[in-house]
């Protein structure tokens, strides 16, 4: 089975030659998501932008579908772009404040083509608005009339009207209160796993510091140390036994609430 | 949708005022402008409601002149300084390091420049006349709108919404003109009602210094400037102009920053 | 069995300790921040106060540090030992802060003066202790009390720590050179606003340990600050919950965690276990 998005032997560098990442490679399979971990300065942010067709490796290549990925190709990085999307982690920042929540979420649709006509747009938006829970009349409003939360799920359901295969999520829930955490991880667990006809389930690929989130999320993990992979493979064996040091610091590290 | 405003009314009618006053002007004036009957500095009276200037001329007429007169030095300047500025500014936001810091140092000195020392300059090599005060001032303008765009469009290139629409597939145009400006014009309008004012006011100051837009055309400034000397024994001659200059600025002040009000979604329905 | 806590009393013999009496903090429209709120903390002990955003938690820690901004106004009353904050001037505040309270706040970067030295900053709470004290330290007397500051704070290489501004050192060394300035008055009370919520998993529980045997070591006060359950349970003994700027639930932390009366102390608990739990299984299906 030829992966959804493969990352192989990739490296990145900036123009003065200070170097982020190191021979990345892992494999996303659709259905299989995949949680990057590390801390800041891994690289989890530059891999991401890699991802999304932000910048272009310096070394190595990645992969969509089978057939290697140019982001300066312009056709190449449309279709891409239709097939994955990203929510982000500021949910204060991603939206801007001067459009009404249905101009953000149809801007995919708009910039891709894909809805024809208004009345398609609107159905849409208002299937995607469903689909993140919530209410329709939301499409007119703006965004400082939502919470943290609400701003997130208005993101979320701008990046999965366009019905993408992969969803990136960078940090997506680290902005948000605990209680409101558990209700975003829950709703994107139902995206990636649930699905109907018209929404078939997305793979996601969650970038996160917080290992609680992943595990929560990810059936695969990657953990990045210092721009190299330290350990890569299924969330449960990789959290249960730990081979590489830092793997295991890191999961030593995480303060743990006494008493299960 | 539109939203009630105070300033917006006020601003409104006050700019209206002179705007009618100017509008009028095109076609009916009470005096030709070279018409030198009246007495000279006459009082107002029925004849002549505001009364005649030194040389006898009527000050109604030379007024509503030069209204015509402030509307298009403040229009025209903002016109140029806001066309030049915004699109210098966007380009210096986008642009790499080197060229970005050659701009701003550019930019810099235009300001540093007083802005009636380089209207004489280009008054010198134009000659004094409306148009060449109208794009002098201009100039002088675009480099702080210029500055001023610049910085607000950079600090809308960090947000994520930048990023979320690179990622939604929309080109680097369409999030100029659909993210960038609408996030930004607020604050270059109030600036630009600003610069009006100053646009204005520099005018009066060029034609008081006997730069602008030489006789029988009839700029509030010179009007000021021949008034001068009479001051004391026919005040109305330079109170009215400066009342005019006045309600104009001000008007203009208050009605960019009602559309500000007006255009801004997050004043509405707060959380 | 956790208990709601009454209002402390103050009409007994004087009492000592932080003693927080119906806190009630207004915005500037009137609207209410902080409905008051009640808590005591005694001498020595270390209490949580838990809350998510727009729960008044932070500014619980200004106003009882007398730092509220000035267009919020405050009501009730904030009594350590004999010094009531409410209220009190400006001058009389300054000399009691440092000396007999502190506070480490998120974000160093932006607690600590980027334009100084970490060496003069540090300097300046360590000599007016000095002078409350009644010494004046000489150059040599001063340098040592800073080099034993850094390496209280764990820090390696002191000499390059003390000449070097904020932003060269790791936000983890920010975060322990704030600490250092914060107990360099020797104070008795000290609160912590999620001091570590900013940095990295590893970095948090090294600056968790040494909170927490620091603050052990010399027997101070601590009011621990955060919306991290797992982080407040590693630290204090009991805790608040607040919730919009009242108190939903006091009590020990182990009656907290294990007994929640109070439905939102329930939902907040619920699901910090839920991501906590995913750690032991990996995904869920």
């Amino acid at each position: 089975m030829t992966a959804l998005l493969e990352a192989h032997a990739v490296g990145y560098a900036y123009r003065t030659g200070q170097p982020v990442l190191h021979d990345v490679s892992f494999a996303i399979n659709a259905g299989e998501s995949l949680g990057l971990v590390g801390e800041s300065g891994a690289g989890k942010t530059t891999l991401l932008k890699l991802l999304l067709g932000l910048a272009v490796p310096s070394t190595g290549e990645i992969f969509s579908q089978g057939a290697r990925f140019d982001a300066r190709n312009r056709a190449q990085l449309r279709s891409y772009r239709r097939l994955t999307q990203a929510v982000f982690q500021d949910p204060y920042s991603s939206l801007d404040p001067r459009q009404s929540v249905e101009q953000i979420i149809a801007e995919p649709l708009r910039s891709l083509g894909i809805a024809r006509g208004r009345v398609e747009l609107k159905g849409l938006v208002a299937a995607a608005l469903l689909a993140v829970g919530l209410p329709p009349n939301a499409a007119t409003r703006y965004p400082h009339e939502f919470s943290g939360g609400q701003r997130q799920r208005i993101a979320i359901a701008r990046a999965i009207v366009p019905n993408p295969r992969v969803l990136l999520a960078d940090e997506p829930v680290s902005a948000l209160d605990v209680t409101t955490r558990v209700k975003i991880i829950d709703l994107l667990a139902d995206l990636s796993s649930g699905g109907t006809p018209e929404r078939p389930p997305m793979t996601l690929v969650l970038v996160s510091h917080d290992l609680g989130v992943v595990a929560s999320l990810c059936q695969n993990i990657v953990v990045l140390e210092s721009g190299r992979i330290a350990e890569q493979g299924p969330t449960h064996s990789v959290l249960s036994a730990p081979q590489h040091a830092y793997t295991q610091r890191l999961l030593a590290s995480v303060t743990r609430l006494p008493g299960a | 949708m539109t939203g009630r405003s105070r300033s917006l009314t006020a601003g409104g009618i006050l700019t209206g005022f002179i705007a009618l006053v100017a509008l009028v002007s095109l076609v009916y004036l009470p005096y030709e402008p070279t018409d030198t009957t009246g007495g000279r500095l006459a009082g107002p009276d029925l004849a002549h409601w505001a009364g005649t200037d030194k040389l006898g001329r009527d000050l109604l007429t030379q007024l509503m002149i030069g209204a015509r007169i402030a509307l298009i030095a403040g229009g025209g300047s903002v016109l140029v300084g806001a066309v030049l500025g915004i699109g210098i500014g966007l380009l210096a936001a986008f642009a790499t390091r080197w060229l970005d810091d050659t701009l701003s140092a550019v930019l810099d000195i235009l300001i540093a420049f007083p802005t009636l020392l380089l209207a004489m300059l280009v008054i010198a090599a134009q000659g004094a006349s409306l148009s060449s005060a109208v794009l002098a001032i201009g100039l002088g303008m675009s480099a702080i709108v210029a500055r001023l765009t610049r910085i607000l469009a950079k600090r809308v290139l960090t947000q994520d919404y930048i990023t979320a629409a690179r990622t939604s597939g929309t080109s680097w145009m369409s999030i100029v003109a659909r993210h960038v400006l609408p996030n930004i014009w607020p604050t270059i309008l109030v600036n630009l009602a600003l610069q009006f004012g100053l646009a204005v006011l520099a005018e009066a100051s060029l034609s008081y210094l006997g730069l602008g837009a030489p006789p029988p055309n009839a700029s509030w400034g010179r009007i000021l400037q021949e008034a001068q000397g009479t001051v004391y024994t026919a005040p109305i001659g330079a109170i009215l102009p400066g009342l005019l200059l006045v309600v104009l600025v001000i008007g203009v002040n208050l009605a960019a920053d009602g559309l500000r009000d007006v255009g801004d979604p997050t004043r509405r329905n707060q959380r | 069995m956790s208990t709601s806590e009454h209002g402390p009393n103050l009409n007994g013999p004087h009492k000592s300790g932080l003693h927080v009496n119906g806190l009630t903090i207004r915005g500037p429209q009137g609207q209410l921040l902080v409905d008051g709120l009640s808590f005591a903390l005694s001498p020595g002990e270390r209490m949580g106060l838990i809350g998510e955003s727009g729960s008044g938690k932070s500014l619980t820690a200004l106003a009882i540090i007398g730092l509220l901004p000035a267009d919020l106004t405050v009501n009730g009353s904030i009594r350590w030992d004999e010094t009531e904050v409410v209220g009190a001037s400006e001058r009389s505040l300054n000399s009691w802060r440092g000396r007999c309270a502190a506070v480490v706040f998120q974000e160093p970067l932006t607690a600590l003066d980027p334009l100084m030295r970490l060496g003069q900053q540090l300097a300046e709470p360590v000599q007016r202790r000095a002078r409350a004290d009644g010494t004046k330290l000489g150059r040599q007397a001063l340098d040592r009390a800073l080099h034993a500051a850094v390496l209280e704070v764990r820090l390696p290489d002191p000499e390059r720590i003390l000449r070097a501004y904020p932003h060269e050192i790791s936000g983890g060394q920010r975060q322990r050179m704030a600490l250092a300035i914060a107990l360099a008055g020797r104070p008795a009370l000290l609160i912590a606003d999620e001091p570590t919520t900013a940095l990295d998993e590893t970095i948090q529980s090294e600056i968790l340990d040494l909170l927490d045997g620091l603050v052990r070591q010399r027997s101070m006060a601590l009011l621990f600050i955060s919306h991290d359950l797992a982080v407040v349970s590693r630290v204090a003994t009991r805790a608040v919950v607040l919730r919009a700027g009242i108190a939903v639930e006091t009590g020990t932390m182990t009656n907290l965690l294990s007994d929640p009366q109070h439905s939102y102390t329930q939902e907040l608990i619920a699901s910090a276990r839920q991501l906590d739990r995913a750690l032991d299984w990996g995904t869920t299906p």
